[in-house]
Order: structure tokens, then C-alpha cells, then sequence
């Protein structure tokens, strides 16, 4: 179990836009991992992973033989007991470290826009996608050859977007910070530099100074 | 291991494997037993139970139990406590805190439990100190107390839990000592037979870092002058002899001699846990041994719709009347919308 964290801004709720109501059947159904119960009868134990995905099986209170503790104490690679063995802590915390990463497997790759012949690729994350969209149009209308790309995913990364990412001459990324996702994708891209637009006057871009930015780095000023 | 005639359980069935890892000594071996003697008497079966702790030693307590438990984060058990039994009424739902979890960090969702009525079982194990993290002073401290925390003694009044749980419209409070195992039992099943917030403060011996805290009244040879058991209905009579009782002294309480100085047995009062005024219940809660006799047992028990209740028969309404049965449906019954040819 996964918290996950959502992020989201005041600039897209106090905005709006058309919504296409959902047919009955749109939403994709969210199937949890329920221990099965012939999985019960043959012996469970709550820290027993999916062998794919490295998830664990949910138990909830009301299921027959299901009985188990939860809680923020280490427990037991294999008995799933509490334990304060040192090499059982490393191996667990390496074990929740990969379970994560594999989530890659299931969201979606990074597919830019704009993408033939460009070196340059523009990257937002989150609520300034409008903005950066058509700035990108722009840029591409104008002669200028800008691939873009909006991550929804952050940690982690969409499995092909490193791969994907290296292809590029010049990486660049808006944001509204001093430049924290450009930070963690330069972890990620050690012999390429990753340049920035950044805004901090709480404030959303205009397209202008996106546009305006990218060409400045294109024209290396 | 006693069978239970009448539920078919036996304390071993909420037993686990796990040692428990308290200090030798330590009251919470006695409240664990105590507690697994409970729950074979009110007999809800170990799949429907939750057991829900914040941190702290009390707090370990769900990973020696053979039911659903959760061990979760300072302060928080009650707020948990709240979101599993409004998710699932049909779960009997246990909440184990200390004096410095529950009522220092988790103060705020103590008292909101309380008032909302939720319906779990609040066992708040009071020894007066922080003892997982060693000795530090705790919400409940005397004032003057010298910890690690407070080498000059403390430079403040402690909170009474009983005075915050009534400050918070508690409509159940009932004490046990660790020791006098029968009395806690008799509490915890009451707390589990009231439907609501039902709060239970056992007054635990920390033997490392505050031994000896409650002896004052705990000791064996304390215990009958210094405690008072209340039982509803029945006079308030306490004592090795128990020919000492409780009478009205203006708006307060005092302590007598039946037979002496005039006062015959006429003059005690009797006890009525179940009277909706909290007003004579409180002042018993407050007494601290010392001029009038720590009360034990349950103290306060008045029935008032319980909060999870009254979601599941809201929600139920709500549908019943608005009559939606999918999302799309209440969306355009509720929302402008178009058509795009």
C-alpha cells in the first residue's frame, strides 16, 4: 500500500472549463488487492507480495482468518512478525524502494509533441500545461522546432522518459519554483544540463515569457 | 483459560505468539490479560474487531492481540479509530492511547471523539509519564513533578482526563486501576456494551521511569480507604469495612463515617451513572485520594445517538429521497449541461 500523492493547484480549481459528463461505464474499475480467500486457507501472511509487483495482498477487518497487524514497527521479510534485525530492515527497505520503481511498468510512456526533427524539448509538470502547450504551438508555428512533454507522473518517472529525454540536445523546464523537477531530472541526466524558466511571484505564466524563455536558451543567452 | 459459558470465546482466542515486549513489572501486562479476559466475556469475534493504537508503550498493545490491529502515528489513534468505524458500524472498534499520546499530541482528536460519540472503546492507559522515550513529563504530571524534562519539577497544572472527557460532553467514563484486574474487566465490557465514545482511563505503574506514581491509593493497604468502587444504583460506600460513605456537602462531596457524627446510611448517596446531568458524576471522577477516595468503576454511562449511526441512517436517507443510481444520472440532474450534436 502506496500513499499517493496528489498534486494539484488553486489555479486549476478556480478555473473552468467543458467537461464531457461520463458515460456509465468511462472509468476504468479500481480493482484493490484483496487476499483471496483460498489464499487465507492455505496460510497467509500480511507482508506475502504479488511476485510482479511486489504488492501485498489487503486483508481487511471483517475477513475470516485475516487477522493481522499493521503498523509503523519493521516486520519480517518472511513471517511478517515485528523485527529490529539490521540486514531484515535493509533488505525491506530496498523491497518497498523497488515495489515503487515497478510502477513504472503500469503509467503511461512519454510520448512529446512536436516531436520530428526537434533537439529541443520543452517540459512542464502539472497546472501549466495551457500555458506551456501553447507555447510550444506557438514556437512551432513560428519555424521554430520545439518538442513538449507535460509529466503527470513524477516519482516515478514514466519507464521510457529518461531513454526518451537523453535523445535531446537541449532540455528545458518551466516551472512555477526555483526549479525543483529541473533538479530531480538532473539527477537522472548527469552529462546533459538541464536549463530552466522559472516564476516565483505566485502567479501563472503568460505564454509570452515562456516562449520568450525558450528562445533565449535556444539562442544560448 | 476460563471458558465463557455464554459466547463460546476464551481469553486464548485473542491471544497471539508475540511477546510482549513491556518491562518486567510493567501494568501493561496486567491491562493486555485483563483486556483478553474482556473480550472473551462481550464475545465479538476476532475478524470484526479492530484494535487501534497511537504510540507510545500502551500503544504496542494491538501487536499482542489475534485481531485486526493497526499501530499508527502520535496522537492519531483516535482519529483512526473514528474513519474505521464510520467506514464499517459493524466492527467493534478498540482505541489504545497514553496519557502523552492521547491527551498531549492527540488531545484535539480525543476531544473530538468524545463529543462526536463515536462508538469505540477508549482505553487510556494514564501512568503519568512519557515512558517509551524515557521519562519525560506527560499532560497528566502533578504539578512539581521532577522528570527528565522537568528536573526543577514541572510549572504546571495537569489535565484530569475524566474532566476532559466531561469538558468534551463524554457520555462514558469508567476507571480501573492495572491491578484490580476484576474492576478494569468490568469497565472495558461496560465501554464495549455502550453504544458510543466510550472512554476507560486505567491507571498504570510505570515501573522505570515512574514507579510508584498512584500507590498513594494503589497499595494494598491504601487501597480500601483511599479507592471507592461505584456501582449504579447502589450506595457509595467505600472502606475496609466499607462503612464509609460519600454525602452531599452543599455543592460538593464529603467523606463520613456511617453511624458517626449523625450521618446514617440514609444520608449516602447512590449512585446513578446513567442520570443525563453530569454534574455529580464529574465531581466523583475528580476526587484524587487524597481528601475523598479515587472512584473506580463506571462512573459515567448515558445513552445519545452515536455518530457513526447517524452517518449510515443520513446517507441512507439522502439516497432514498434524491433517488440517483449512477453518477451520470445525478450529474445531470443536478448539473446545466448541453448536448453536442
Amino acid at each position: 500500500m502506496n500513499p499517493v500523492i496528489l498534486l494539484t493547484d488553486a489555479f486549476i480549481g478556480n478555473g473552468s472549463s467543458a467537461w464531457r459528463v461520463p458515460e456509465k461505464d468511462d472509468y476504468p474499475e479500481i480493482k484493490v488487492p484483496l487476499v483471496s480467500a483460498e489464499r487465507l486457507e492455505q496460510g497467509w501472511k500480511p507482508y506475502d507480495r504479488d511476485n510482479d509487483t511486489l504488492v501485498r495482498y489487503w486483508s481487511i477487518p471483517g475477513m475470516e482468518k485475516g487477522m493481522h497487524r499493521v503498523g509503523g514497527l519493521e516486520k519480517d521479510y518472511d513471517t511478517s512478525v515485528i523485527s529490529t534485525d539490521a540486514r531484515n530492515h535493509a533488505r525491506m527497505v530496498e523491497t518497498r524502494r523497488e515495489k515503487v520503481a515497478r510502477i513504472a511498468r503500469d503509467i503511461p510512456r512519454m510520448q512529446p509533441m512536436f516531436d520530428e526533427d526537434a533537439d529541443t524539448i520543452l517540459l512542464g509538470w502539472g497546472g501549466t500545461y495551457g500555458h506551456l502547450l501553447t507555447a510550444a504551438t506557438e514556437l512551432n508555428a513560428s519555424g521554430r522546432k520545439v518538442a513538449f512533454w507535460q509529466f503527470r507522473y513524477i516519482n516515478p518517472l514514466p519507464e521510457n522518459a529518461i531513454e526518451v529525454l537523453s535523445k535531446y540536445k537541449r532540455i528545458i523546464v518551466a516551472e512555477l519554483n526555483t526549479g525543483m523537477f529541473a533538479d530531480y531530472l538532473q539527477m537522472h541526466l548527469p552529462g546533459k544540463e538541464v536549463l530552466r524558466i522559472n516564476k516565483i511571484e505566485g502567479q501563472p505564466f503568460l505564454v509570452s515569457e515562456v516562449v520568450e524563455g525558450v528562445i533565449s536558451h535556444m539562442e544560448n543567452r | 483459560m476460563e471458558e465463557t459459558k455464554t459466547t463460546g470465546y476464551t481469553p486464548a482466542d485473542y491471544k497471539n505468539s508475540q511477546n510482549a515486549r513491556w518491562c518486567p513489572g510493567c501494568g501493561d501486562h496486567a491491562i493486555l490479560n485483563v483486556l483478553h479476559k474482556a473480550m472473551a466475556v462481550i464475545g465479538v469475534a476476532p475478524k470484526d474487531t479492530a484494535v487501534i493504537s497511537g504510540i507510545g508503550c500502551s500503544s504496542r498493545l494491538p501487536y499482542y492481540m489475534n485481531t485486526y490491529g493497526m499501530h499508527t502515528i502520535h496522537g492519531r489513534a483516535a482519529a483512526i479509530a473514528t474513519g474505521v468505524k464510520t467506514a464499517n458500524p459493524e466492527l467493534t472498534v478498540w482505541q489504545i492511547s497514553g496519557d502523552g499520546d492521547g491527551l498531549a499530541i492527540g488531545g484535539n482528536h480525543f476531544i473530538h471523539a468524545v463529543r462526536r460519540n463515536v462508538d469505540i472503546n477508549m482505553l487510556l492507559f494514564n501512568n503519568k509519564i512519557y515512558g517509551l522515550t524515557k521519562g519525560q513529563y506527560s499532560p497528566t504530571s502533578d504539578r512539581g513533578a521532577v522528570t527528565k524534562s522537568s528536573p526543577y519539577g514541572t510549572v504546571e497544572d495537569p489535565f484530569i482526563p475524566a474532566e476532559l472527557c466531561f469538558g468534551a460532553r463524554g457520555n462514558f467514563f469508567a476507571r480501573g486501576i492495572d491491578i484490580t484486574l476484576d474492576i478494569t474487566r468490568d469497565c472495558m465490557v461496560a465501554a464495549a456494551r455502550h453504544k458510543g465514545a466510550a472512554v476507560v482511563e486505567v491507571l498504570q505503574n510505570c515501573v522505570i521511569f515512574n514507579n510508584g506514581v498512584h500507590s498513594y491509593f494503589t497499595d494494598k493497604d491504601q487501597r480500601a480507604d483511599h479507592t471507592i468502587l461505584l456501582r449504579h444504583g447502589e450506595k457509595m460506600l467505600f472502606g475496609k469495612n466499607m462503612d464509609k460513605g460519600l454525602v452531599q456537602d452543599g455543592f460538593g462531596l464529603k467523606a463520613v463515617t456511617v453511624g458517626e457524627d449523625g450521618y446514617t446510611i440514609e444520608d449516602v448517596l447512590v449512585h446513578d451513572a446513567h442520570c443525563e446531568q453530569n454534574f455529580l458524576q464529574q465531581q466523583l471522577a475528580m476526587m484524587d485520594g487524597h481528601e475523598l477516595p479515587v472512584a473506580l468503576g463506571v462512573i459515567r454511562d448515558y445513552q445519545a445517538p452515536s455518530y457513526e449511526t447517524e452517518v449510515e441512517r443520513q446517507v441512507a436517507e439522502v439516497r432514498e429521497k434524491k433517488g440517483f443510481t449512477s453518477l451520470r444520472d445525478m450529474i445531470l440532474k443536478t448539473c446545466e449541461s448541453w448536448t453536442i450534436e
